[in-house]
């Protein structure tokens, strides 16, 4: 039997994957990777305390919220895809390491 | 091979985290349902879940709509700005 | 009155503040107009409750705000907010006018006209307010727009410090304010005027005066009133016009209005009275001797514009109905020549170019509108007999004398000894600025009188200055209605304080008219001595406020924030780690204090 603490803990350590690729990589793309797998992490949250609150009972409602989210990743995934190739075009590179314009 | 101080420490501080998380995930029982407002939409496992939680949704279509015009107005924007040729390129491009 | 007067008196520029910019795209001229016929159509409503005020009609009209804080918006009319916002609409209509001519040639008009109306709407709304917390809002918007409007011309550094120096000053105040009105709200429970005027009596005395006291400290940056006052003269670096109604109608007469209203809403305690007649004769008089030292002709008008705020501080610290009817008159007088004077100086400025009075003289004969009425708006400032300054002062004067005891007494005298120095600063920027042969940086220049549009509002002016003073009659009735005051005593003209503001004009004259307009004794020579010099170079740096305030503030500012600068290295991946580091510390408390704690 699964019980809400292991999904609980799951989502976490998928929390805890994502920030790590925002730490640590150099790559803008993984880093948008990154933002997709927190993303999930919370999103898998919704659908678990949704199925968790009342045993016998699944709230609809956040199913259609993560629906939604998911497009809405998406789109953020695209916008972020845009910033990237912009910010290739402008600095010639993919690392954010290199990127130091508000270093004081 | 010399080692990134930033992965490094990174990885050291998730597994740290993670740790840290499991211990609570399993230490505490989740505490927040108590504050749940109740909620008359829910549905009966027993019943065909993918229809209810469908037809939930068509009730809702406002707050669906609402999504969808932001993906679209921002697919739309996101492909013009790709798409766009670089005016500096341009000019270089014009120059040469 | 007209329907709904007292709403669209300040809706009415605040909204068609926003029309700017899309009349600014059809063409620049209707801009221009359209701008002043918006304030004009404010002001005609706003004048159109003057009637109904004078017969004894006042009201607060409330709509719902924040139910759940038992707050409502609404607008208060009485004789104060009524008075100030046709006070400031008039001025503001007439600098409108005025800048049709004066800023005709600068760039970046749309914004200059949306951030005049918007300053103009968010003042009036001001006076209008029914509720401090109202108040505060509109209160913030003017102390934008001021800073805006400093700030107008962005290309030049000292404009830009300077908006941002008065945005900054101001904000300490605004503080102050802020931490009053949330402990008044948490102490009774309501901001609005009128019901504090009932429940105020549940306050105990020391809580009164520590609201009474921070909401001063908030009329005190804005007002520019002594700790506070360094922006001002600063502040000259904006376009004259803009300078003319920061002095003028908006502003630094929200300091005062402030104190006026709490002088209506709170009783009021004696440490209080002391605080605020004390700043105030202590910023007229420091303010007055700092306009001796000055060489350019707007931060004279500054300086004396602080000094003249400082009477009205004063007069209102008195804690008498006459005191506070007094310090109201003054500031229409000081309106009204205060916005004269300014715009003359701004012809001037239009004309010659330069602030610098060094460089000016001789102007008389070329300008001799501007002249005239800026002779009108100087006798009015030195306080000569028909002018509307001599009636108010001497108000001010005789109600100091009426109260008689020490502190009256010391009031008295010192608001002389500024009378004395008011006058010779008075004459000595006439005198170099207007008489006298002109400069040799004037004798390349082509000079002429101002175009008409600029003339007309500095002739009107000039003429309510001469009659205003004859109006105190109904003035005092005026304001006697409908406030808590309550039927003003007339001092009867008594001939001490009288004699001593002729004798002031006198003392304060005749020197300085030697000085200056004989020139039989030269201004440099006063400076040679060690003592003088050393005072002449005191006022000169305007008693080292700024430079104490640059060693402490700025560069303690900066240099906190250098030694963490090193943390900013501008490494995404460093910025997500620290986070990271503080997600870790997050749970570990958790842990430690024993699961989350809901």
């Amino acid at each position: 039997m699964i019980s809400l603490s292991h999904y609980l803990a799951f989502t976490l350590i998928l929390y805890v994957t994502g920030i790590y690729c925002l730490a640590t990589k150099r790559n803008m793309i993984r880093l948008i990777l990154g933002i997709e797998i927190l993303i999930n992490a919370a999103n898998i949250n919704f659908i678990v305390f949704s199925t968790n609150w009342k045993t016998g009972f699944v709230d609809p409602f956040a199913h259609s919220i993560v629906i939604i989210s998911t497009a809405l990743a998406g789109c953020v995934s695209a916008v972020a895809l845009t910033i990237v190739v912009y910010a290739y075009r402008h600095y010639g590179t993919l690392d954010v390491r290199k990127l130091k314009r508000l270093k004081g | 091979m010399s080692v990134d101080k930033i992965e490094a420490a990174g990885l050291v501080i998730s597994v740290l985290t993670a740790a840290a998380f499991c211990f609570l995930a399993f230490q505490h029982a989740f505490s927040a349902f108590q504050h749940a407002v109740s909620n008359e939409n829910l549905v009966d496992i027993t019943r065909p879940i993918g229809r209810e939680v469908s037809w939930f949704m068509w009730n809702r279509r406002s707050i669906d709509l609402i999504a969808q015009a932001f993906v679209l107005f921002v697919a739309a924007t996101a492909c013009l700005a790709i798409l766009r040729r670089d005016t500096r390129e341009a000019e270089r491009e014009e120059s040469a | 009155m007209i329907p709904y007067s007292p709403w669209l008196t300040w809706l009415i520029p605040l909204v068609g503040s926003l029309a700017m910019p899309l009349l600014g795209k059809i063409n620049g001229k209707l801009r221009d107009w359209s701008a002043f016929i918006i304030a004009a159509v404010s002001s005609v409503f706003a004048l159109s409750m003057l009637p109904d005020i004078y017969n004894g009609y006042s009201a607060d009209i409330q709509v719902g705000w924040i139910p759940y804080f038992n707050l409502s918006a609404g607008v208060l009319v009485d004789s104060l907010s009524v008075f100030m916002a046709s006070l400031v609409l008039c001025i503001g209509t007439l600098i409108l006018l005025y800048s049709i001519g004066y800023m005709a040639h600068e760039e970046g008009l749309t914004r200059y006209y949306f951030l005049m109306l918007l300053f103009i709407g968010s003042m009036t709304g001001l006076v209008m307010a029914n509720n401090f917390l109202q108040l505060y809002v509109f209160w913030e918007m003017v102390g934008f727009c001021s800073y805006a409007l400093i700030g107008f011309w962005y290309k030049r550094p000292e404009a830009v410090r300077a908006g941002m120096k008065a945005f900054l000053v101001t904000r300490v105040g605004d503080v102050c304010l802020l931490l009053g009105i949330l402990i008044l709200y948490f102490n009774t429970g309501q901001l609005g005027f009128s019901s504090l005027q009932n429940s105020a009596g549940f306050l105990t005395a020391s809580s009164i005066t520590t609201i009474s006291l921070l909401m001063f400290g908030g009329a005190v940056g804005k007002s520019a009133q002594v700790p506070l006052f360094v922006w001002l003269p600063d502040a000259m670096e904006g376009p004259t016009t803009v300078s003319a109604l920061i002095h003028a109608a908006t502003m630094v007469k929200a300091g005062v209005y402030l104190v006026a209203r709490m002088s209506m809403v709170f009783p009021l305690v004696s440490t209080y009275l002391y605080v605020v007649a004390g700043v105030g004769v202590l910023t007229a008089f420091m303010a007055a001797t700092m306009a001796l030292a000055t060489f350019d002709i707007k931060r004279v008008l500054a300086y004396s514009t602080i000094s003249q705020l400082g009477y009205m501080m004063f007069a209102l610290g008195l804690g008498t109905s006459g005191g506070w009817f007094a310090s109201q008159f003054h500031l229409m007088s000081h309106a009204l020549f205060k916005a004269l004077l300014f715009l003359c100086a701004g012809a001037v400025i239009h004309v010659t170019g330069t602030r610098d009075m060094r460089l000016m003289g001789g102007l008389k004969r070329y300008m001799p509108v501007t002249y005239v009425s800026f002779v009108i708006g100087a006798l009015s400032l030195s306080a000569v007999p028909p002018f509307n300054g001599f009636w108010s002062k001497d108000l001010i004067l005789e109600e100091c004398y009426n109260l008689g005891g020490e502190f009256g007494y010391l009031l008295f005298f010192l608001g002389t000894v500024t009378a004395i120095i008011t006058v010779a600063y008075t004459i000595r920027m006439l005198s170099l600025a207007f008489l006298g042969e002109e400069s040799s940086f004037l004798k390349e220049k082509k000079l002429n009188e101002a175009p008409k549009v600029m003339t007309f509002p500095l002739v009107l002016l000039a003429s309510t200055c001469v009659l205003s003073g004859f109006l105190q009659p109904f003035f005092a009735h005026l304001m006697s209605q409908a406030t808590s005051i309550g039927e003003l005593s007339f001092p009867n003209i008594s001939l001490v304080p009288l004699s001593c503001s002729l004798l002031a004009l006198v003392t304060g004259g005749i020197p300085a008219y030697v000085v200056y307009v004989k020139r039989s004794f030269s201004p440099e020579r006063l400076t040679q001595g060690s003592v003088t010099r050393g005072v002449y170079k005191i006022l000169a740096n305007g008693y080292y406020f700024d430079v104490f305030y640059n060693r402490v503030f700025v560069k303690g500012a900066c240099r906190v924030s250098n030694s963490f600068r090193k943390l900013q290295t501008g490494i995404l991946n460093i910025n997500m780690l620290a986070a990271f580091i503080g997600f870790l510390l997050l749970v570990g408390l958790l842990l430690t204090f024993g699961g989350i704690p809901i």
